[in-house]
C-alpha cells in the first residue's frame, strides 16, 4: 500500500485542488496509517520535548507527497486533512485507554485509588470530541479552526492559508469557540 | 440551538469580546433587546474566567500526559511507578521501586502501538535474554523483562545523572580528556555487547548517561527496532521503515538494511565527532528525511583540527563500508592508546619546537617549556599549539610513514595559520609580526626535517622582516624579543650547516641587541618583572650561542672567555630565579666541553661540576620533566669524560653508568627522538673507554656491540657529523680501522676538526695532517 504512494498522494491532491471530493477521501487511510505510524513515536526526533502535532504532520507530508509537484495551497490543504486525521487518531487512542482502564484487558495493571479518569482537572477528549461535533453541525467552519488549532497545531496564519479566510477572523472565531467549548465542557470539571 | 441562532450568538460573542471591561454588559443588554434566552446565553458565557491553558496545548500534549499522569503510583507486577524520568520514541521511562526486593528500578513501557509480528517479538525477547545476562558497568544492566497482552515491560538498572545530550546542550563540549575517556567506556560497553552479538542500533548522545559518579551508561541496548507497517520485512525504497535516529545513522540503515555491530560503529563516529567538538555532524534541526538522505551518501564532514591519530580513527569510523569500519574492540584499544599519550605528547612537542633552537646531536640543548611557561600566557599556548601540530600530529606521523616530504606544504599551512590569527588577534594593529613568527616556526619545522638550506633562508628572511619592523618601531620590545629569538635560532641552524663563522657573526648581533633590549626594559620607568625575566633569558641564550658558535669553530679561547663572561654577570644581576639557573648551567656546561678540549688549561673537573650540580637540582625538583632528566644525563656524561681526563676511571664510569640509567629512561619515553640513542652512544663509548682503562675487555666488548648497533642505526638514517664522529670511534675502539676509516674520512673532508676527533685520526692514521695537529 506504502509503494507509490508518494506518486498517488500527489495526484490526489492535485485532482482535490481543483475540486474533486472524492480525492479527499482517498486520500485519508494513506495518511492515517503515516499520521498513527508517526504518533508511536517512530520518526520522533528526541529534542527532549514532547512531539508536536505539527512536526507530526509535516513529518507525514515529507514522506507523503512529492514536494515539488505541489504549491502550497494544496499543502495547507493537506494539513488541514491531517489534522482532521490527527483528531480521530487521538480521539480513538484515548476512548481506548479509557476502556482499558474501565477493566478491559488490564491483568498486570492495577490503579491506585484517586487516579485516572476521574480527575477533575484532566480535559476529556472524549467529551471535547463530542462538544466538536456539535460545533460542526451549528458552524463547521469554526470546528474546522478548532481541529486544525486543537488537533493539526497549525498556526493562525496556516489555519487562515488553508481556509482561504482571514488572519483575524480565525483569531476571532477561536476565540469565540474556545468559550463556546468551555462552556459545554465546563459541568465534566465539576 | 439551531445553526442560525447560533451564528448570532456567535456574532454577539466576538463583538462583546472587543468591548472594554467595563461596557461589556451595557453591550450584551442593548445587543440582546428583548431576547432574555440570548442575553442569559451571553451572559453565562462571557462571564467563565477561562484559564489561559484552557485548549492552549495541543490534543497530543494533552494526551500523552494523561496517558503518562495515569501511570504515576500504578504498580506492575511488583513494581511501583513513582514518577516518569522520559519520554522516548517507544514509550515512556518511570522510576520505580521493585517492592520486593526493595530495589530502585528503571521502567520502560514500551507501547502497544508497536504492533509487533510474532516473529520480531521473539527476536526482541531472544535479545532482551541476552541482554539481561550482559553484566558490564558501563551498560545500563537489564532486570527483567516482561509483557501482557497490553504493553511490553522493561526492567532496568535505574541510573542517576544526566544524558550526555543534557550535559552537551548545558555545558557545551567537555574538556579533550574527558571527551575520550567517555568515549572509550562507551567502546568498552559495545565490545562487551558486539562480542555477544548485540547490536544497540541507536546509538547517541540522547541514549549515553554520565552517572553522578562519573561513570558512563550505555542505554536501551538494541531496542531500536524497524517498525512494520503492517507486515514485515522491509519495503523497498521507502524511507520510513528505518529504525533508530535519523543524524545518527549509518549508511546501510537509512537504506533500510538491518543494523550490525558496524552500524554502532558508524554512530559512534559521529558521537565521536560531538563530543570532540561539541556539534553534531548533522544538523538536528533538518527534517528527518533530509537526514536520512545524508546517511544515504555517507558524506560526513571529519572536523578539522583535530589530532592526528583522531582524524584517522574518525575516517575509519565512518566508512561507507561497513565492513571497513574497525571492529569494537580495536576501537577501544585505539583510543586507549590515544588517551594515554596526549599528556606526555604535548610535552614532547612543546619541547621540540623550541629544542630546535638548538643544536641536533650529541651537544647540549634546553627544551624551552619552562621559558615559555614564563612568558605571556597567550605566546606559551600559541607555541604549544603550534608545537602540537606541526611536531605531534605532522612529524611523528609523517615520518612513520616515510612521508616527510609533505611537512613543506604543512609548514606553508601554518603560515597562513598564524597570519590570519595574528591578524584576528591584532585587528587593532595590523603587521608584519605575524608573518615573521610564522616564518619563524616554519623555517624550525623545515630544520627538524633536516632541510637545512631552506631552514637557514627562511630564518633569514624572518630576521630581516624583524629588523626592518624593530626600525619602523624601535621602541617595541615584542618585536625585539621574536628578533633577537630568531638570531639566536638562525645561528644554531648555520651552526648545524657547518657555517660556523657566519654563526658567531649572528650570536654577536644577538648579544648586541639583547644588551640593548636588556638597558631598554632596565629603563622603563614601570618596573615589568617579565620584561626583564625575558630579557636577560635572552641575554644568556645569545651569549650561550656565541659560546656555542665559537666552540664549534674551535676557539676554546673565545667560548671559554664568553661562557665566563655570561656566567659572571648572571652571577652578580640577573634576576635569582630557576630560568636564569637553567641558562647558566647551559654556560657553565659549554665551559665545561670547551675545556675538555684544552686538556693543557687544567681544571676540568670543577668547571664540569658546575653544570652537573645545577642540573642534579633541577632533575631532583622535578623528576619526571624530560629536559632536566636529560640534562642531568648529559652533565653526568661530561664529568664522566672529565674524570677520564684526569685519570679516574673508576669514577669515570660511575659517572657514565649513572647518566647510562637516565638515558634509557629518556629513550623509553620517546623511542624515536635520534638524540637520545646518540646520548646513550656516547655514554657506552665513555664506559668502553673507562673499562679498558680498568681493564675489564669482556665487559667492554659487550659495550661496544650494544653502541655499534645504536650508531649503525643512526648513521643509516642521516650523516649528523656527531653521529658519524660517534659511529666511526665505536668502530676504531672494536679495533675495526677498516670499517671506521671511511667514515673518518666523511668527516675529514667536511672539515671537522675536533680535538675528539683528531686524536681518533691519529689512532686510524688516517691523514697525515692529523698527525701536525697540536692540542
Amino acid at each position: 500500500m506504502i509503494q507509490n504512494s508518494e506518486r498517488a498522494i500527489t495526484l490526489l491532491l492535485q485532482r482535490w485542488r481543483s475540486g474533486d471530493e472524492q480525492a479527499l477521501e482517498d486520500m485519508v487511510p494513506v495518511v492515517y496509517e503515516e499520521l498513527q505510524r508517526l504518533a508511536a513515536g517512530q520518526l520522533k526526533r528526541d529534542y527532549g520535548a514532547t512531539l508536536q502535532p505539527t512536526e507530526l504532520v509535516a513529518e507525514a507530508y515529507m514522506q507523503l507527497v512529492d514536494v515539488d509537484q505541489v504549491d502550497w495551497k494544496s499543502r495547507a490543504h493537506f494539513y488541514s486533512m491531517a489534522a482532521r486525521i490527527m483528531r480521530r487518531v487521538l480521539v480513538q487512542r484515548y476512548r481506548r485507554r479509557e476502556a482499558d482502564r474501565r477493566g478491559g484487558g488490564q491483568t498486570l495493571l492495577t490503579l491506585a485509588p484517586g487516579h485516572g479518569a476521574t480527575d477533575p482537572k484532566t480535559l476529556s477528549l472524549d467529551a471535547l470530541e463530542q462538544a466538536l461535533s456539535e460545533l460542526e453541525r451549528l458552524d463547521p467552519r469554526q470546528a474546522e479552526i478548532v481541529t486544525l488549532k486543537f488537533f493539526g497545531g497549525l498556526t493562525a496564519r496556516e489555519i487562515a492559508q488553508a481556509l482561504d479566510i482571514s488572519e483575524p477572523t480565525v483569531k476571532r472565531d477561536w476565540a469565540a469557540a474556545r468559550i463556546w467549548l468551555y462552556d459545554v465542557l465546563s459541568p465534566s470539571f465539576q | 440551538m439551531d445553526p442560525a441562532r447560533y451564528q448570532r450568538l456567535k456574532n454577539l460573542m466576538i463583538d462583546a469580546l472587543e468591548q472594554a471591561d467595563g461596557d461589556r454588559e451595557r453591550f450584551i443588554d442593548e445587543a440582546c433587546g428583548d431576547d432574555d434566552a440570548l442575553r442569559a446565553d451571553l451572559l453565562r458565557l462571557m462571564g467563565h474566567s477561562i484559564s489561559d491553558g484552557f485548549l492552549a496545548d495541543s490534543a497530543m500534549a494533552v494526551e500523552e500526559r494523561q496517558q503518562t499522569d495515569s501511570m504515576i503510583g500504578a504498580r506492575i507486577g511488583r513494581i511501583r511507578i513513582d514518577r516518569l524520568l522520559a519520554r522516548g520514541g517507544m514509550g515512556e521511562v518511570f522510576a520505580g521501586e521493585d517492592e520486593l526486593l526493595e530495589r530502585a528500578v528503571a521502567v520502560k513501557l514500551i507501547r502497544n502501538q508497536w504492533r509487533w509480528s510474532e516473529a520480531r517479538r521473539e527476536a526482541f525477547l531472544a535479545e532482551a535474554r541476552a541482554l539481561s545476562a550482559l553484566a558490564h558497568p558501563n551498560i545500563c544492566q537489564v532486570h527483567d523483562f516482561f509483557s501482557d497482552d497490553d504493553r511490553d515491560v522493561l526492567v532496568m538498572e535505574l541510573i542517576r545523572g544526566r544524558t550526555l545530550r543534557d550535559i552537551l546542550n548545558e555545558d557545551g563540549r567537555p574538556a579533550r580528556r574527558t571527551a575520550l575517556s567517555w568515549a572509550c567506556q562507551i567502546a568498552d560497553a559495545l565490545v562487551s555487547a558486539h562480542e555477544q552479538g548485540i547490536a544497540h542500533r541507536d546509538l547517541k548522545p540522547d541514549n549515553v548517561m554520565l552517572t553522578d559518579n562519573g561513570q558512563i551508561k550505555v542505554l536501551d541496548f538494541g531496542l531500536a527496532r524497524s517498525l512494520p507497517s503492517g507486515d514485515d520485512g522491509p519495503v523497498e525504497g521507502h524511507a520510513t521503515q528505518v529504525a533508530g535516529t535519523p543524524g545518527y545513522l549509518a549508511p546501510e540503515q537509512a537504506l533500510g538494511q538491518p543494523a550490525t555491530p558496524a552500524s554502532d560503529i558508524w554512530s559512534f563516529g559521529l558521537l565521536l565527532i560531538e563530543l570532540l567538538t561539541g556539534e553534531a555532524p548533522f544538523d538536528r534541526q533538518q527534517t528527518g528525511p533530509f537526514l536520512l538522505d545524508q546517511a544515504r551518501r555517507a558524506e560526513v564532514r571529519i572536523p578539522r583540527g583535530q589530532p592526528r591519530a583522531e582524524t584517522r580513527l574518525l575516517r575509519r569510523l565512518l566508512s561507507a563500508e561497513p565492513g571497513a569500519r574497525p571492529s569494537a574492540r580495536a576501537l577501544r584499544d585505539q583510543l586507549q592508546t590515544i588517551l594515554k599519550r596526549p599528556k606526555q605528547r604535548l610535552l614532547a612537542g612543546a619541547g621540540l619546537a623550541v629544542a630546535v633552537l638548538l643544536s641536533f646531536g650529541g651537544l647540549r640543548y634546553t627544551i624551552d617549556l619552562q621559558n615559555e611557561r614564563n612568558r605571556a600566557e597567550a605566546a606559551r599556548a600559541e607555541a604549544e599549539e603550534l608545537a602540537q601540530f606541526m611536531l605531534q600530529e605532522l612529524y611523528a606521523g609523517l615520518d612513520s610513514v616515510g612521508r616527510l616530504d609533505l611537512l613543506e606544504p604543512v609548514a606553508d599551512k601554518s603560515i597562513d595559520y598564524f597570519v590570519t590569527r595574528r591578524q584576528t588577534e591584532e585587528r587593532q594593529a595590523p603587521d608584519d609580526l605575524g608573518t615573521g613568527l610564522a616564518l619563524m616556526r616554519s623555517s624550525q619545522v623545515m630544520f627538524y626535517q633536516g632541510r637545512l638550506v631552506d631552514s637557514i633562508s627562511v630564518m633569514e628572511e624572518a630576521v630581516d622582516l624583524l629588523i626592518t619592523l624593530n626600525q619602523t618601531r624601535p621602541r617595541d620590545q615584542t618585536v625585539q624579543q621574536h628578533l633577537i629569538e630568531g638570531l639566536i635560532d638562525l645561528a644554531s641552524q648555520l651552526n648545524s650547516a657547518g657555517r660556523h663563522e657566519d654563526s658567531l657573526a649572528r650570536a654577536r648581533e644577538s648579544l648586541q641587541r639583547a644588551e640593548v633590549l636588556l638597558s631598554q626594559v632596565n629603563q622603563d620607568s614601570i618596573e615589568n618583572a617579565e620584561a626583564a625575566t625575558t630579557a636577560w633569558d635572552l641575554l644568556l641564550q645569545s651569549w650561550f650561542a656565541l659560546s656555542d658558535s665559537a666552540l664549534r669553530a674551535g676557539d676554546f679561547g673565545l667560548s671559554i672567555d664568553s661562557a665566563n663572561q655570561a656566567l659572571k654577570v648572571a652571577e652578580l644581576q640577573a634576576p635569582d630565579i630557576e630560568l636564569i639557573d637553567q641558562r647558566a648551567a647551559d654556560l657553565a656546561w659549554t665551559r665545561c666541553l670547551a675545556l675538555l678540549q684544552r686538556i693543557h688549561l687544567g681544571g676540568q673537573i670543577e668547571a664540569c661540576r658546575a653544570p652537573l650540580e645545577l642540573d642534579q637540582a633541577r632533575y631532583a625538583s622535578q623528576p619526571e620533566d624530560a629536559s632536566a632528566r636529560l640534562n642531568y644525563s648529559n652533565s653526568l656524561w661530561l664529568m664522566s669524560q672529565a674524570q677520564l681526563l684526569e685519570g679516574d676511571p673508576f669514577e669515570a664510569l660511575a659517572s657514565a653508568e649513572a647518566a647510562e640509567s637516565l638515558a634509557r629512561d629518556l629513550i623509553a619515553w620517546d623511542p624515536e627522538q635520534p638524540r637520545h640513542a646518540n646520548l646513550l652512544a656516547v655514554i657506552l663509548i665513555s664506559q668502553a673507554r673507562a673499562l679498558a682503562a680498568l681493564e675489564r675487555d669482556d665487559q667492554k666488548q659487550q659495550i661496544l656491540n650494544e653502541a655499534l648497533d645504536l650508531t649503525e642505526a643512526m648513521v643509516g638514517a642521516g650523516d649528523d657529523h656527531l653521529v658519524v664522529h660517534n659511529h666511526a670511534t665505536v668502530l676504531a675502539l672494536l679495533e675495526r680501522s677498516d670499517a671506521a676509516r671511511p667514515w673518518a674520512r666523511l668527516l675529514m673532508d667536511s672539515g671537522w676538526n675536533r680535538p675528539a676527533f683528531i686524536r681518533l685520526c691519529q689512532s686510524l692514521s688516517l691523514d697525515p695532517r692529523c698527525e701536525d695537529f697540536q692540542f
